[in-house]
């Protein structure tokens, strides 16, 4: 955390270096949430790239008042929702040619867990997207339902509802795939 | 039936990875658009200079710019001729600031050049620097609590930290008005050369000094902004005729920098090696 204000404070004095060391720390993983609310690897790194392009070209009037991690994470939701929102109008089909990386330590368990993830990915765009959202931010982003609620403009139940939902609906997607 | 917690480990095993192109791509994008953040400072400058011109009262004012240009050569040699600026006046506007943030370069003994950032705050007796961080370009870090008494020391070749009882790194003496007005007594040599920085926009004063006391042998470039009178840039000899590289080039200096909570604490990370001293 004090790491994380001393980095945007030299940041504020156009360090580069701080610059870099923050996209360094956090592209992972927000590259790992952007793919995992859009499904599509090309539009996740175009959404992590004008974070931050945008972050970079604020940076120097940037005030933290919370977290970095919360409000890059922040940044990287509103611009999926917004890439949904657009996809939603154009009414395009979202096609899956990549599976999740995924994290493995041997080939046949690789190859297991690349097929795993690759029926939750299925699965996940099967859910709304508010609750995709809630889940991942949840689970993979780490953040607190209080911090979703602000972020999507809900109330706190509202948020525990989509988790809920969302979480019933992929198990019951998964258990249905495995079925037949 | 799959439970919630085994879709949860699933979900926490995402890991997607940038490319190479990627980051490339990002880095240099997000470099140009820190670089061109400091630009729009000038670029709004221009805005408001066409937004008073295309007012009436400022096409008059245009027109009396012709006058003007005559008598602008003069302003400028009454300008040089009369000193806009004394020590005094830097003395009086330095007092009071609690603390200080510079970055620049500074020479060991061997002549091993090291770009540094520093935030400092003074001794509660104004002597000195109290709490101090001071970061190297190369990773080593200084941290010095005053309320804690402690100095730490982290050289991250051997991934040690050097935690010393003690205030055992400071700045001496502060930069403060007593420090100038010293500096003025002591300097045999002193100029001053009124230009603008051209590359801050700034109007300033360019004080080249050197101190010959026996013992005590420093020479000083100064750079004081005419508008706050502070100074904004320094370099430091640790001899009297400017001579070798500066012993601190300070290309930044900010008075009452924003200090992040914790600034002054120093967090020894898993499996560095500690030893006090």
């Amino acid at each position: 955390m004090l790491e994380d204000k001393l980095l945007v404070l030299k940041c504020r004095h156009g360090n580069k270096d701080a610059m870099c060391r923050i996209y360094e720390k956090y592209k992972d993983y927000l590259l790992t949430l952007a793919r995992g609310f859009l499904g599509e690897q090309a539009e996740a790194e175009d959404i992590v790239h004008d974070v931050f392009v945008a972050f970079a070209r604020s940076a120097r009037q940037f005030r933290l008042t919370g977290s970095l991690k919360g409000y890059l994470v922040t940044c990287v939701s509103n611009r999926a929702r917004d890439r949904i929102r657009a996809r939603m109008r154009q009414a395009e089909a979202l096609d899956s040619t990549s599976p999740f990386a995924a994290v493995s330590r041997n080939p046949e368990q690789h190859a297991a867990e690349v097929e795993e993830l690759t029926r939750l990915r299925r699965a996940m765009r099967q859910i709304p997207y508010e609750q995709r959202e809630a889940v991942l931010l949840h689970v993979r982003g780490e953040m607190r339902f209080r911090e979703i609620a602000k972020l999507q403009g809900v109330s706190v139940s509202t948020v525990h509802g989509r988790y809920r939902y969302g979480l019933d609906k992929l198990r019951s997607l998964l258990n249905s795939e495995v079925k037949q | 039936m799959r439970p919630a917690e085994n879709i949860k480990r699933l979900i926490q095993n995402l890991s997607d990875k940038t490319s190479v192109q990627m980051d490339q791509r990002v880095r240099e994008d997000m470099l140009r658009a820190l670089a061109e953040s400091e630009k729009p400072s000038v670029l709004m400058r221009l805005k408001i200079g066409r937004t008073i011109m295309k007012s009436p009262i400022a096409k008059l004012a245009a027109a009396a710019m012709i006058a003007i240009a005559i008598v602008l050569p003069l302003a400028i040699l009454n300008y040089t001729a009369t000193p806009a600026w004394a020590i005094e006046q830097t003395i009086e506007a330095i007092e009071g600031f609690h603390a200080i943030y510079g970055s620049g370069v500074t020479v060991d003994e061997n002549g091993n050049e090291y770009e540094f950032e520093y935030w400092a705050r003074p001794r509660k007796d104004g002597t000195a620097s109290g709490d101090l961080r001071m970061e190297t370009k190369g990773g080593q870090v200084i941290v010095v609590n005053e309320q804690k008494n402690v100095t730490y020391k982290y050289d991250p070749g051997h991934s040690t930290v050097y935690v010393e009882s003690g205030i055992t790194f400071y700045s001496s003496p502060w930069i403060n008005g007593e420090y100038f007005r010293k500096m003025k007594e002591d300097c045999t040599d002193w100029h001053e050369e009124y230009r603008r920085d051209e590359l801050m926009g700034r109007d300033c004063v360019f004080v080249r000094a050197s101190d010959r006391d026996p013992g005590n042998n420093w020479s000083y470039v100064f750079q004081f902004d005419l508008e706050t009178k502070l100074p904004i840039r320094l370099k430091v000899w640790n001899n009297s005729d400017f001579k070798g590289k500066p012993y601190v080039t300070a290309d930044k200096v900010l008075y009452n920098p924003e200090l992040p909570e914790g600034i002054f604490d120093f967090t020894i990370l898993e499996g560095v090696q500690v030893i006090n001293r």
